[in-house]
């Protein structure tokens, strides 16, 4: 991901800085990978990632190498928007048997049905 | 000398170059490979690519930008937020144009008593015409492909 992002931050591949900056001792995950995970989450969830209206999440702990990674959801709010429903959904993103990594929230759109 | 609050608030509202981005089927395909992504359909992509391309098309390296906000010796970077918001799917084999800008830029200071700035990086993606011009105003609005707000942080002085 680091390639895709053109990110040369160093916390991402090199444990000596990691180490230097107190950090603790493996590789960080990309912020934005993470947060990729939870977009996959929210778009598996609504039906195809043409539903994802937005996304907005708050970064709160490092992802480390070797960590897995539990992300979730629930839903908040549904309102009609025309013919179709806008469903907004609090998300995070939690590392297992430790920190929460993300928190925010989504909107997606559902076709159809409202009246 | 770590850089003023005030200094570092005159970026506010600094345009970036900005960029293009097209998205070229391997990488879509690289990308859903790191991120364990089922595959998208008809030639859609990860809308992860809305985060990739934000960092690609701000006009600017990430260095660049630690050094537009006076990073020094000893402070971290953080990825703070992001917040995209999505018009249209972003597809393989078009080409998105952006701008970018320097929104909100503040600055607090943490439990541990470390001063942490936020700077905001603003890049808007619309879908740049086959033949290679720009969209007129009045199809502006169709072609608006997304807008992505990251907050980075700037944690300074973390070490010594």
């Amino acid at each position: 991901m680091a390639l895709l992002l053109r990110d040369p931050n160093p916390i991402h591949y090199d444990i000596d800085e990691v180490r230097r900056l107190g950090m603790g001792d493996r590789a960080i995950n990309q912020g934005g990978a993470t947060m990729a995970y939870v977009m996959d989450a929210v778009v598996s969830w609504a039906g195809s990632r043409a539903h994802l209206r937005s996304i907005d999440c708050s970064f709160r702990g490092s992802v480390m190498a070797g960590d897995d990674v539990e992300v979730g959801g629930i839903v908040t709010d549904v309102r009609a928007d025309g013919p179709d429903f806008l469903v907004t959904v609090d998300v995070w993103a939690d590392v297992v048997g430790g920190r929460r990594a993300i928190a925010g929230t989504s909107t997606v759109v559902w076709h159809g049905g409202a009246s | 000398m770590t850089v003023s609050i005030d200094k570092l608030q005159t970026l506010e509202g600094h345009v970036l170059p900005g960029g293009r981005i097209t998205i070229e089927p391997h990488e879509s395909f690289i990308g859903e490979e790191a991120l364990r992504a089922e595959p998208g359909a008809h030639g859609g992509v990860h809308p992860a690519w809305f985060v990739i391309a934000s960092l690609r098309c701000m006009g600017i390296s990430v260095d660049e930008l630690c050094a537009l906000a006076f990073q020094e010796e000893g402070d971290v970077l953080l990825f703070g937020n992001c917040r995209v918001e999505q018009h249209q799917p972003l597809r393989e084999g078009v080409t998105y144009l952006a701008s970018a800008h320097i929104g909100e830029v503040s600055s607090r200071t943490t439990r541990d008593g470390a001063r942490l700035d936020s700077v905001e990086v603003i890049v808007r993606l619309r879908v740049q015409e086959p033949s290679g011009r720009d969209v007129g105003a009045s199809a502006e609005v169709e072609a608006r492909a997304g807008e992505i707000v990251s907050t980075y942080l700037f944690k300074r002085g973390s070490t010594t």
